[in-house]
């Protein structure tokens, strides 16, 4: 007399009454108090849904009814074959595991989410177009390749780029331009082969793009997790007085100053020759010039030329200023300075003078490059 | 008909006869070379036009639809279409190579004779003139703005930045533009043929007033040239004691003279020790810049050029001069008869007011408390009369 899916839900219920008994009993204080209830307000919900399913019957159709074999929901066609349900349930999964872990997880799990809702809304639209799963799959098709084919291609694209990235970076400065060489020669080669045989199958062509691929992608995975090789940054000016009064060896970045834009437009050039003498180049101004001019509250780019058989270094005293600290007069000297410089090697450094030179600014001395160590070379420096 | 001629009379009516920047009369060498190269380019580029124009007029009206049938497809005229492609790009050759072996003229250095430096800021151009053998020799540094001083048929250089955004130095009757970009130095070529004024203006929209962001090219012979150095390089006079000007010494001295530099200026503490006065921009104005007034009144305009500081009178006079009177003419500068002190009185008693910038306390608090332009000083007009009378004396 009951029926399949009532009986269910009495056992059910039944199972809900007894873990309310058993967790009364076992526990106490309020804790077990809100269980108690929760598991007894369940069981009083099953058993309303056993009510139901027991006065429809679980729904069944008549025996005698013989519409029922075409028109019953059982007899319709089924949808089609659908991943977006999984795909939703594990952006679900993302979404609980993010809200533990890392927001990040959680965003993305809200990505998946919404593509999984989009792209099954669609799906279930189109699967209702017409009775022809063919039809029905153009459409979906006709709707949705123009958005998945570009984000795929970018996906797909961005992962590639990624992992050959993270190899790059993983190699050694050496071995990579190889590596890259070889990789790029292996995939010309590759395309020529393919296109100058059309008849390969293009299964063929899709095993061997999938191998690729897969490889590229795990070795980039596995360099990635393995670290990048150990890149440090090199200072190319220095701001200490101590450094630039002196000819002290530091780390230089020999590449810090070969930006072209920055190279194509030199404020000024300061030349330090074979005869240790040091000079200024501007253009227009002729080829040796013992002062400079540089425009005020401006950065203005300087090239350091060493054409001596030293390592020297560059450096601009930019002025002594007397400044207040709690009440006491101090002079400050700022300094600018390039690191060393190999013979034949440039520095570039940049330089703001928000105050005019003497006699039009503050400064209780004239502003000067100098090379430290060699006491004549010495090019004033006029700010107006 | 009717209509073609309303269009016409109304395209024409752009071509004002008094038009100071127009790009079609040169002054200048290097403005000439431009010339040279744009009236075929644009002759050609006309009769193409034209001719285009003509060709698909006529295809529309003799082959529109009168229910003809369809002529016959063909796919292609081999001789033609290589015909087509060689002719346009033979054009293109043609007017490629004279513009290219112009845009190398026109950055040639080589022949500089002197320079100056130009810096743009909002909104206004300063230029300094760093001591050089060149120009006839300028002992030591000039700085000045608005009006752009060169000695005639000489080669200028012009090394341009700027101090904040990027602005566009232009004097179309001398050369073509070329952008002012911080921490880059460009260079322009600066040529006139006769002494004269030559007016420009910003061409790289540069914010709040860069219509009010011009500037002026003033050619001398290279004689009076040389008499401009001699009195930019004059050492300060202080006015007279007691008089109006003394006064207004020490209101621009407590006033002005923390943002504006005049050379010389100096301060006598009541112990008698005197320090110089000078200017600290770079706390006050974004740019960490405001004009060098130590010789105002050698020059005819202000603020970017943008307003004179001459009556109409005396500047239609200056404008209007001939070659050779006029070199003598603008070294008089600004007489007390001929200021205009109805525009610099404005000026003074609220800047802001006359020309747009960012001068509020509201507007400051949006760049760390530093004005862009110079600010409503809150006068009153004794003050000002006592400023201008100092300010006339700056010559
Ligand atoms: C906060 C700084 C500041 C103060 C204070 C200041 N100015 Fe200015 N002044 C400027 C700036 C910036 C400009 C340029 C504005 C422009 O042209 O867009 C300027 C322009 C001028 C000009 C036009 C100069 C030229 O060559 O174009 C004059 C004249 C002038 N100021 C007079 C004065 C006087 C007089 C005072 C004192 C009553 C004064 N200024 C106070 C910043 C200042
Ligand atoms: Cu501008």
């Amino acid at each position: 007399m009951f029926t399949t899916g009532s009986k269910l839900f009495i056992g059910a219920s039944v199972l809900a009454i007894v873990a309310a008994v058993a967790f009364g009993v076992s526990y106490d204080g309020a804790a077990a108090w809100t269980a108690a209830i929760g598991l007894i307000s369940v069981s009083i919900a099953l058993l309303f849904l056993m009510a139901i399913n027991f006065w429809v019957r679980d729904s069944n159709v008549g025996g005698m009814d013989s519409d029922a074999t075409t028109t019953s929901a059982a007899a319709q066609e089924r949808p089609s074959n659908s991943m977006w349900p999984a795909v939703g349930a594990f952006g679900g999964a993302l979404v609980a595991v993010g809200l533990v872990a890392t927001p990040v997880v959680f965003k993305a799990g809200i990505v998946v989410l919404l593509i999984a809702l989009f792209e099954w809304l669609v799906q279930a639209w189109a699967d209702r177009a017409s009775s022809d799963r063919r039809f029905n799959a153009s459409v979906r098709g006709r709707i949705m390749h123009p958005l998945e084919f570009p984000v795929l291609g970018a996906v797909g694209l961005t992962v590639i780029i990624y992992s050959f990235s993270r190899i790059m970076l993983f190699l050694s400065k050496e071995s990579g331009p190889a590596v890259f060489i070889i990789v790029a020669s292996l995939i010309t080669l590759g395309g020529f082969l393919f296109a100058s045989r059309p008849t390969v199958k293009t299964s063929v062509i899709a095993g061997i793009c999938t191998i690729g691929t897969l490889g590229l992608v795990s070795t980039g995975a596995v360099m990635a997790i393995d670290g990048e090789r150990s890149m440090h940054e090199y200072p190319t000016v220095s701001t200490e007085p101590a450094v630039c009064a002196s000819n002290e060896e530091t780390e230089v970045d020999e590449k810090g100053s070969q930006g072209v834009a920055a190279k194509s437009n030199v404020a000024a050039t300061i030349i330090f020759n074979a005869d240790g003498e040091l000079y200024g180049q501007q253009v227009g101004m002729g080829e040796y010039s013992r002062t400079v001019t540089l425009q005020r509250s401006n950065p203005s780019q300087i090239m350091f030329r060493n054409l001596s058989d030293e390592t020297v270094r560059l450096t601009a005293n930019m002025g002594a200023f007397e400044v207040d600290v709690n009440g006491t007069k101090v002079t400050e000297k700022p300094v600018t300075c390039t690191t060393l410089v190999k013979p034949d090697g440039r520095q570039m450094m940049t330089l703001v003078f928000p105050k005019s030179s003497p006699p039009n600014g503050a400064s209780l001395e004239p502003y000067t490059f100098v090379v430290p160590g060699v006491d004549a070379a010495t090019v004033e420096i006029v700010v107006p | 008909m009717l209509g073609l001629t309303a269009a016409s009379a109304a395209v024409l009516a752009g071509c004002a006869k008094d038009a100071p920047q127009d790009t079609w009369q040169p002054k200048g060498e290097n403005a000439q070379k431009i010339h040279d190269l744009q009236w075929p380019v644009f002759l050609v580029a006309g009769i193409v036009g034209v001719i285009v124009m003509v060709a698909v007029g006529y295809a529309v009206v003799r082959f529109r639809d009168k229910g003809q049938p369809m002529p016959e497809q063909s796919h292609g005229k081999p001789a033609l279409e290589i015909a087509l492609t060689i002719l346009p790009a033979l054009i293109l050759v043609g007017v490629g190579i004279p513009t290219v072996s112009t845009i190398f003229d026109l950055a040639d250095t080589s022949d500089t004779e002197c320079i100056v430096n130009v810096t743009g800021q909002q909104w206004w151009w300063e230029y300094d003139y760093p001591a050089q053998e060149g120009c006839g020799g300028i002992s030591d540094p000039i700085v000045t703005s608005g009006q752009l001083v060169i000695p005639a048929n000489t080669n200028v250089l012009l090394r341009l930045t700027s101090r904040d955004v990027i602005h566009s130095f232009w004097i179309p009757a001398l050369n073509g533009k070329k952008d002012t970009v911080p921490g880059r130095v460009h260079t322009l070529r600066m040529q006139a043929n006769q002494p004269g004024i030559y007016a420009g203006q910003c061409t790289e929209f540069c914010g709040l007033s860069h219509a009010n962001m011009k500037m002026e090219a003033v050619a001398l012979n290279p004689d009076d040239f040389q008499t401009w150095v001699a009195n930019q390089l004059e050492s300060y006079v202080a006015p007279e004691a007691g008089s109006q000007a003394a006064l207004g010494e020490a209101a621009f001295t407590a006033n002005c003279a923390y943002c504006h530099q005049v050379n010389g200026l100096s301060s006598t503490a009541p112990d008698g020790t005197v320090t110089p006065v000078l200017a600290n921009p770079d706390q006050f104005v974004v740019s960490g810049s405001a004009p060098n007034l130590t010789h105002l009144m050698t020059r005819n305009t202000f603020a970017g050029a943008t307003w004179d500081l001459l009556t109409d009178e005396c500047r239609d006079r200056v404008w209007n001069a001939s070659p050779e009177e006029f070199g003598a003419l603008y070294l008089q500068g600004v007489t007390a008869e001929c200021l205009n002190a109805v525009d610099l009185r404005e000026w003074i008693r609220n800047a802001p007011a006359k020309k747009p910038m960012y001068a509020s306390d509201a507007q400051k608090a949006n760049s760390g408390g530093k004005v862009r332009g110079m600010p409503a000083l809150g006068l009153n007009e004794t003050q000002i009369d006592q400023i201008i009378a100092y300010l006339l004396e700056r010559n």
